[in-house]
């Protein structure tokens, strides 16, 4: 009755005619009201993007970067921005769908995995940096002390031009690693550091291998000085030594030393003379063949060796033999110990150069057949460029 | 029936506004700071002034995650004016951190061109010195290394000079500045022995 009533009250208001009309509202404004109220419902209850979880991984990020993760903790950083990028990614193609059809479950999960990598980028670039810093310090400490150590041992052998420009070029390297290190740049600084042990490297080997082969021959050398030294025991009378590697000329009375004189040798001492001119200082026993003073020598006084004895003889025929010296070499000879030296460097043609005041005492403590026993060293063992 | 007939037209009017009323991404800016950062890059910034260059790479970062934020939002309620200002701040400090880039490399390498000249100028010294040295006691080898190493030092100014035009100015300027150290501390050795032997010669006249 009432809706009846209702009816034809809402037909009076739209006018006579219009019955359509009136059914067509009757049906639309409940299912307007319908799809506003799940319009409402979805504007409501629409899925919203992890905006904690993201400004927390965002920062992280940022952290990890400031922290230098990405030089110091390359693969944690690498891995945060890769999952970084796919999550902006993931987040854009989520923006593209309708509202209603967005899922953030994803973005949130990479989410987590970001803020888990970025964690430990910062951590392990802190920590890394300390003690990277800490290593390469202990790097440049290292290697300035492997040249120190380089630098007294090759000044005691003969000058190499090629070796003393590698170690100056190694130094050069060094000094610019420590450059690179006061302003900050790590990588740099290793790289110029290595660069510099490299080159030592090679100096090293340079070095070991022309004194580990020089010490072939110590266990000899050892063996002449002890019968050198028993010979002026069991004589009572003066005998000589000259340490090459020390550069000293040791003087024995009644089997004792009684003198070391520091001693200047030819310019090429390390090794065995092979020939005339090589500038090299023989080792073997000698004996003193003649004394020569005032006008007699352009050196104040000399003690000229018995040299070439036999077995350098042999030796030098042996070379030429088999072919290590030109058939046109020469044995050479006129190896002397005499005075005007002092000079600081090597540089006879192979004698044994002493100060004119050391040579006076020699002079005096020596005769024609005392023995002149000339060695490469008396060292215990051959010595290492850097001790450990 | 005029009343429903305005009611529809109002609501489509209303719908439309919505739509065409709605923000747009600031794409354009995005694209305009990235290259701005790039341009940085190229000029380096990311070398010279690392920290800078970070934190503009951050609030790229930032600005990037702002428009996705608002990108999830309805679009009628959609602001990127924090965006906006973040692209804003990027490309202002990009271009700005280009150019202190491009004069602090034109620092640098007026730098290493006065430590050339200076390194230049004190290998000429050292070979001076070298020549005044005493060549007594105070060890012939010596000379003869330090005259090997001065050679090693002056042939290392011809690498300055690739790394100059090769453009890696903190390379070159490290070299120099070692170069240099090593150049000046033999010419400070040369100069203490050439003193002492003029010291010893003063007392004994």
């Amino acid at each position: 009755m009432m809706t009846k009533g209702k009816k034809t009250h809402l037909a009076q208001l739209l006018g006579p005619g219009k019955k359509k009309r009136t059914r067509f509202l009757r049906y639309s404004i409940p299912a307007l009201f319908l799809v506003g109220c799940v319009l409402l419902g979805v504007l409501i209850f629409h899925p919203e993007p992890p905006m904690q979880k993201i400004e927390n991984c965002q920062q992280m990020v940022e952290r990890a970067r400031k922290a230098n993760a990405e030089l110091y903790a390359r693969e944690w950083y690498l891995a945060a921005v890769e999952d970084w990028d796919r999550m902006v990614q993931q987040w854009r193609q989520e923006n593209n769908r309708w509202f209603f059809n967005r899922d953030y479950d994803q973005i949130a999960s990479l989410c987590d995995s970001i803020l888990k990598l970025a964690v430990l980028a910062e951590a392990q670039a802190l920590q890394s940096a300390d003690s990277l810093r800490l290593a390469v310090e202990g790097e440049i400490s290292f290697v300035s002390y492997r040249i120190q150590q380089i630098r007294d041992y090759s000044g005691s052998l003969p000058s190499k031009h090629k070796i003393a420009s590698q170690l100056s070029q190694s130094e050069i390297l060094f000094l610019e690693s420590k450059e690179a290190f006061k302003r900050g740049d790590i990588q740099q600084t290793i790289r110029k550091i290595r660069q510099a042990q490299t080159l030592l490297n090679g100096v090293e080997e340079s070095l070991n291998s022309m004194t580990l082969g020089y010490f072939r021959q110590l266990p000899l050398w050892k063996a002449w000085a002890k019968e050198t030294v028993e010979w002026s025991r069991v004589n009572k009378q003066a005998a000589v030594i000259i340490d090459k590697f020390a550069h000293t000329c040791l003087v024995y009375d009644h089997g004792q030393l009684i003198h070391e004189f520091p001693a200047e040798l030819g310019k090429n001492w390390l090794g065995a003379k092979q020939q005339y001119g090589d500038s090299a200082t023989p080792e073997g026993k000698y004996a003193i063949r003649q004394k020569k003073a005032g006008a007699q020598t352009r050196y104040y006084k000399a003690l000229v060796l018995n040299y070439p004895n036999e077995t350098d003889k042999k030796n030098f025929q042996s070379a030429v033999k088999t072919g290590r010296l030109s058939s046109e070499a020469r044995i050479g000879g006129f190896i002397e110990i005499h005075g005007e030296g002092a000079k600081g460097v090597d540089w006879t043609q192979g004698c044994i150069a002493l100060k004119n005041e050391d040579m006076d005492r020699l002079f005096d403590m020596t005769r024609v057949g005392t023995p002149v026993t000339i060695v490469g060293s008396l060292l215990d063992n051959p010595p290492q460029v850097v001790e450990e | 029936m005029k009343k429903i007939h305005f009611i529809f037209a109002l609501s489509a009017i209303l719908a439309l506004s919505l739509v065409l009323g709605c923000a747009k991404a600031p794409t354009e800016k995005v694209d305009a700071a990235k290259a701005a950062l790039e341009q940085a890059k190229t000029a380096e910034a990311d070398r010279y002034f690392a920290d800078d260059f970070k934190a503009l790479n951050d609030s790229l970062n930032a600005a990037l995650v702002e428009i996705e934020k608002q990108n999830s939002r309805y679009s009628f309620s959609r602001k990127y004016s924090r965006a906006v200002a973040l692209l804003d701040y990027s490309t202002a400090h990009a271009a700005s951190l280009a150019e202190k880039t491009a004069a602090r490399k034109a620092e640098v390498k007026a730098a290493v061109d006065q430590k050339v000249i200076d390194i230049n100028l004190a290998v000429s010294e050292a070979k001076g010195l070298l020549a005044k040295a005493p060549k007594g006691k105070e060890g012939r080898q010596a000379l003869e290394d330090m005259k090997s190493e001065i050679t090693t030092a002056e042939n290392t100014v011809p690498e300055i000079t690739t790394l100059v035009n090769s453009g890696d100015y903190l390379s070159a300027s490290d070299k120099a500045t070692a170069v240099y150290a090593k150049v000046t501390s033999i010419n400070d050795e040369l100069k203490s022995a050439i003193a002492k032997v003029s010291g010893k010669a003063r007392k004994s006249s």
